[in-house]
């Protein structure tokens, strides 16, 4: 299932925008987060799972996410992470930064179309 | 994945466990997706791999994740703690914005009782090390001369024993001696009369001073006939040669002669037992005086060789001064030397002093300390139901005992603050209240302030005694539970142990209340007596006015006599003036003593000695001396005439008997070849101290001993203030060239006498350690009478309704306050009866156990005592009985 022709590395970065972005729909667990974004991303991105952590953790620290231990629907122990309204907030402004940012390199791109 | 042992999840109670946390999330991970890859059939193999694979690598991801973990656990913890501390601190002040009197009362107290003992500090610190500022102070000994028979006498040394002393004493590593002298400074604006002293070349050097600029003396600088050098301070460099720094060289005149500056002193540098010194010249080794071995003037100083102590010197000079009896027995017979630390020298006077003051601020610093530490507790009986309450709710002990000293620390921190700034103002003010005779005695007082040090000190007890006064009430109140619940509050407050410490509080607050008062009053007879003496002169109306006759112009003892004879005359018809005449040394300002023997007496075993003052007009009548006997010294007793003397009265009693001592003849030992006939016996004066008794003295008439400083005295009909300047006015039309000095009344001359001035002083500040200590006492007292009538209203009430009289109840309550003002009051007096015995050098016509003092001391505060318990007494008297019972 690995492909290297179709994945992507990751720009730095952007993790922390996809588990936000994550989070933004509700509260969910670590595993929980790095199935949606496989499975979301069609699988675009190759995200190591031990990265996927550490930016969680990254996050708590700085006060976007906060976690509390739950239990899910297979009543399995698990920490669960929910956004912050800090965290809602660097969404929102991470989001637009990024919209520019594509529009841009949009812009770019097609001014200077090339066959593909 | 690690095993992790099930008791390890339980650490999560205590506090989150990092490590725990990270394992139990990423076992989650792996099961979850394990779980998920099985789900679409993937043999087993294929599923480890791809969740590898996946991850990345795995320790690393732990180490990261841990260090993240730790630092928010690291975070959250301070955050936690300065939010419970901010929670403490905010319910504390809450506690004591509801009790504004409480709040106050603690503070007040406490900032009286750190504010004292920080000023008291400072003081003490400053005295002890401000006086023997000096390089290695401990080896600096102070050398007298002393008499075998009389271990007290003290006497400066001549010239030539002083040199036996350098040339025989192994025991010093430096050996100097310097002369006190005042010079007038000439040249510049109006003539000055400096403090000056004569120093052997060595003297500086041996303090261990350098000076700021140029260099200090040398060897070289007393030979006869070398140009005159003098080394200056740092105060007259900067006023009177304008602080400049090529002022090396600068010649000054003083006594009009010439001197070339050659050094200055740094600022700190003083010597405090020669005074203000302005200038140092070098001693005269060749003068006249410096040959005459009974001539004693110098005072000398010296540095002890290491590991040589001051009793080995002293037992080395005596030896000396053994041989030099046995080859000089003219001047040196019976003679002997003392060695005695300069520290003690200097400190020693004002160490009685400090120890009181240091003893009194320690009782109102304990009074303080325990006031707020009853009433603290106080406070927290009365909160021991809502503590219980507290804890019934689940509040954890140590969290209560934390919140309750949170707000001892607090109220603690805050008096202490105000405690400092008080003592910052207090010191400031002792500093600027304390008079020029007063500073010039005790310099350290004029740069007195508040150090670091002290500062620091104040605040460590501050701390101390807050948590020292928390802690016993925030144990009681931690010792609360359900059961406490229940309980009759009463019962804790009455008969519980926090009760009987308060009354432990109290009767020690009273002990020191009575302590001091005792202090007080013993001071207080001492100044009343004091004050009483008859100084055996004129104290109303008598003004005084020092010139000193300096300059070449003045050489001539003829040209002193003719000055002082004008002076006077000329005072003396001045309008209002009724007598006027001058002395060598009016009394009160000190002054050496000379040894003299009497005509057709065998030798005496000690020589006689006396006060010799030289007197030009009517001295006598001016400063209020009675002739007794023969007659005055008068205008016909000149250079012409026999010599003759007039005796006080104490000494021609005990050498000659009543009515003995006309006509007799005495020698002076500095010039026995000429013999003094006695023409008068006149009344004692005390001469030295008003707590001194009078002291031996002899009066010459200037017109036969020439005296080239004199204090004119006058006498006034009306307001002797009035005088002074008329007589100023004299002095100038004589020689405007001439400073006066040492201007004023003898009433304040008497006033400024440290005898008077330092008991006053004391008086003055154990009186208000006293009355504050008194204070706190009774309100203390009276809350804890207060407190217990309160608590036993219940009680009283059936008391009434069973028929006890309001008469009976107060005695009731009346005999419980006596009981711990009286358990105080004893308390207090014996220990009183012991300390006072440190009083005893400072008191005076009192004995440290007077027992009038101490009856009057117990009689005030066993009738405050009564006071603060009559209050709640009438209180109690009237409690209505149904409402009694129906009370909690």
């Amino acid at each position: 299932m690995t492909d290297d022709e179709r994945e992507l590395d990751i720009l730095l970065g952007t993790l922390d925008v996809l588990v936000l972005k994550t989070l933004s729909w509700g509260p969910s667990h670590g595993y929980g987060i790095a199935r949606w974004i496989r499975e979301s991303s069609g699988e675009t991105f190759r995200i190591l799972d031990g990265a996927l952590y550490t930016a969680l953790h990254r996050l708590e620290e700085r006060g976007w996410v906060e976690a509390e231990w739950g239990h899910t629907e297979q009543g399995k122990r698990a920490k669960f992470y929910r956004l912050t309204p800090a965290g809602r907030r660097a969404l929102r402004e991470q989001t637009a930064q990024w919209e520019r940012y594509a529009a841009g390199m949009a812009g770019v791109l097609s001014a200077a179309p090339r066959p593909t | 994945m690690a095993y992790v042992p099930t008791w390890r999840r339980y650490l999560r109670f205590w506090r989150p466990d990092v490590q725990a946390d990270i394992d139990d999330e990423l076992r989650f991970h792996f099961e979850a997706r394990e779980a998920d890859l099985r789900a679409r059939g993937l043999p087993p193999d294929v599923i480890a791999r791809t969740i590898a694979e996946e991850f990345g690598d795995v320790e690393a991801t732990r180490r990261t994740l841990r260090e993240i973990g730790e630092r928010m656990e690291r975070r959250r913890e301070r955050l936690r703690w300065w939010h419970e501390l901010r929670a403490d601190v905010g319910y504390a002040l809450r506690g004591l914005r509801r009790q504004p009197t409480f709040a106050v009362a603690v503070l007040l107290t406490l900032a009286v009782g750190i504010g004292a003992t920080a000023a008291m500090l400072t003081a003490a610190r400053a005295a002890l090390i401000g006086l023997v500022p000096f390089a290695d102070p401990d080896r600096l000994v102070a050398v007298w001369e002393g008499q075998r028979r009389d271990r007290a006498a003290r006497a400066a040394a001549s010239y030539p024993d002083f040199l036996d002393w350098r040339a025989g004493g192994g025991a010093f590593a430096a050996l100097e001696g310097y002369d006190e002298t005042n010079v007038t400074l000439t040249g510049a604006d109006d003539p000055v009369r400096l403090q000056g002293a004569r120093v052997t070349p060595g003297f500086l050097a041996m303090l261990g001073v350098r000076p700021v600029l140029g260099r200090g003396l040398s060897p070289g600088d007393d030979a006869a006939g070398g140009a005159p050098v003098a080394v200056v301070s740092h105060e007259f460099w900067r006023r009177r040669l304008g602080g400049d720094p090529a002022a090396l060289g600068r010649v000054i005149t003083l006594d009009g002669r010439a001197f070339t500056v050659v050094g200055v002193l740094p600022p700190e540098f003083r010597f405090v037992p020669a005074g203000e010194v302005e200038v140092w010249l070098p001693l005269d080794g060749a003068a006249a005086r410096a040959r005459e071995r009974s001539d004693r003037w110098l005072r000398v100083v010296g540095r002890l060789r290491d590991g040589v102590s001051a009793a080995r010197a002293s037992a080395e000079l005596a030896a000396v001064m053994g041989r030099l009896a046995v080859q000089f027995p003219e001047s040196n017979a019976g003679q002997t030397a003392h060695v005695v630390p300069l520290r003690e020298e200097v400190v020693g006077p004002t160490r009685p002093l400090l120890l009181t003051l240091g003893g009194a601020v320690a009782l109102l610093f304990l009074v303080a300390c325990t006031n707020v530490a009853g009433l603290f507790l106080a406070r927290a009986l009365a909160r021991g139901r809502e503590l219980a309450i507290r804890v019934a709710l689940g509040a954890g002990r140590g969290r209560i005992v934390r919140q309750l000293l949170a707000e001892s620390v607090l109220v603690a921190v805050v008096g202490g603050a105000a405690g400092v700034a008080l003592a910052w103002g207090g010191v400031a003010w002792l500093a600027a209240a304390a008079p020029p005779h007063v500073t010039d005695r005790l310099p350290f007082l004029r740069g007195l302030s508040v150090d670091a040090t002290v500062l620091g000190v104040a605040m460590g007890v501050a701390l101390a005694s807050g948590l020292a006064f928390g802690i016993a009430p925030a144990l009681h109140a931690a010792g609360h539970s359900f059961a406490g619940l229940g309980r009759r509050e009463a019962d804790d407050g009455a008969r519980g142990s926090g009760g009987r410490v308060r009354r432990v509080l109290i009767v020690a607050q009273i002990a020191f209340a009575t302590m001091l008062l005792v202090g007080t009053g013993l001071m207080t007879r001492s100044v009343v007596a004091l004050l009483r003496v008859d100084p055996g002169f004129a104290t109303e109306g008598v003004v005084t006015m020092r010139l000193a006759l300096a300059g070449p112009r003045y050489d001539p003892p003829a040209a002193q006599q003719r000055f002082f004879e004008t002076l006077v005359a000329r005072v003396g018809a001045l309008p209002g003036v009724r007598d006027a005449g001058a002395v060598s040394q009016v009394p009160l300002s000190g002054g050496g003593s000379s040894t003299f023997r009497v005509d057709g007496e065998p030798e005496p075993d000690r020589a006689a000695y006396a006060m010799r003052r030289g007197v030009a007009g009517d001295y006598l009548r001016a400063i209020g001396i009675r002739v007794v006997e023969g007659r005055a010294l008068e205008p016909r007793d000149d250079g012409a005439a026999p010599p003759v003397v007039v005796m006080s009265e104490g000494l021609a009693r005990r050498l000659f008997g009543r009515g003995g001592a006309v006509g007799r003849r005495v020698r002076f030992d500095a010039s026995p070849e000429t013999a003094w006939t006695v023409v008068g016996v006149a009344t004692d004066v005390r001469a030295t101290s008003l707590d001194v008794p009078a002291t031996s003295t002899v009066y010459v008439s200037h017109l036969q001993a020439p005296e080239n400083r004199m204090t004119v005295v006058a006498r006034a009909a009306g307001d002797p203030a009035g005088l002074l300047a008329g007589m100023r006015g004299a002095v100038r039309a004589l020689d405007p060239s001439l400073p006066v000095y040492q201007v004023g009344t003898m009433a304040e001359r008497v006033a400024s006498t440290p005898a008077v001035y330092v008991r006053r002083y004391l008086l003055l500040l154990l009186g208000g350690f006293a009355l504050v200590a008194t204070v706190l006492a009774v309100v203390g007292l009276y809350g804890v009478m207060a407190y217990q009538v309160a608590r036993r209203t219940r009680e009283l009430g059936i008391r009434a309704a069973l028929g006890a009289s309001r008469r009976a109840i107060v005695t009731l309550v009346l005999r419980q306050a006596a009981a711990l003002g009286a358990a105080g009051i004893a308390a207090g007096l014996g220990a009183a009866a012991v300390l006072a015995r440190g009083l005893t050098s400072l008191l005076y016509g009192v004995r440290p156990t007077d027992i009038l003092t101490y009856i009057a001391a117990a009689a005030l505060l066993a009738a405050v005592t009564l006071l603060a318990g009559l209050i709640p007494a009438r209180r109690a008297a009237h409690v209505n009985p149904t409402d009694a019972l129906r009370a909690d």
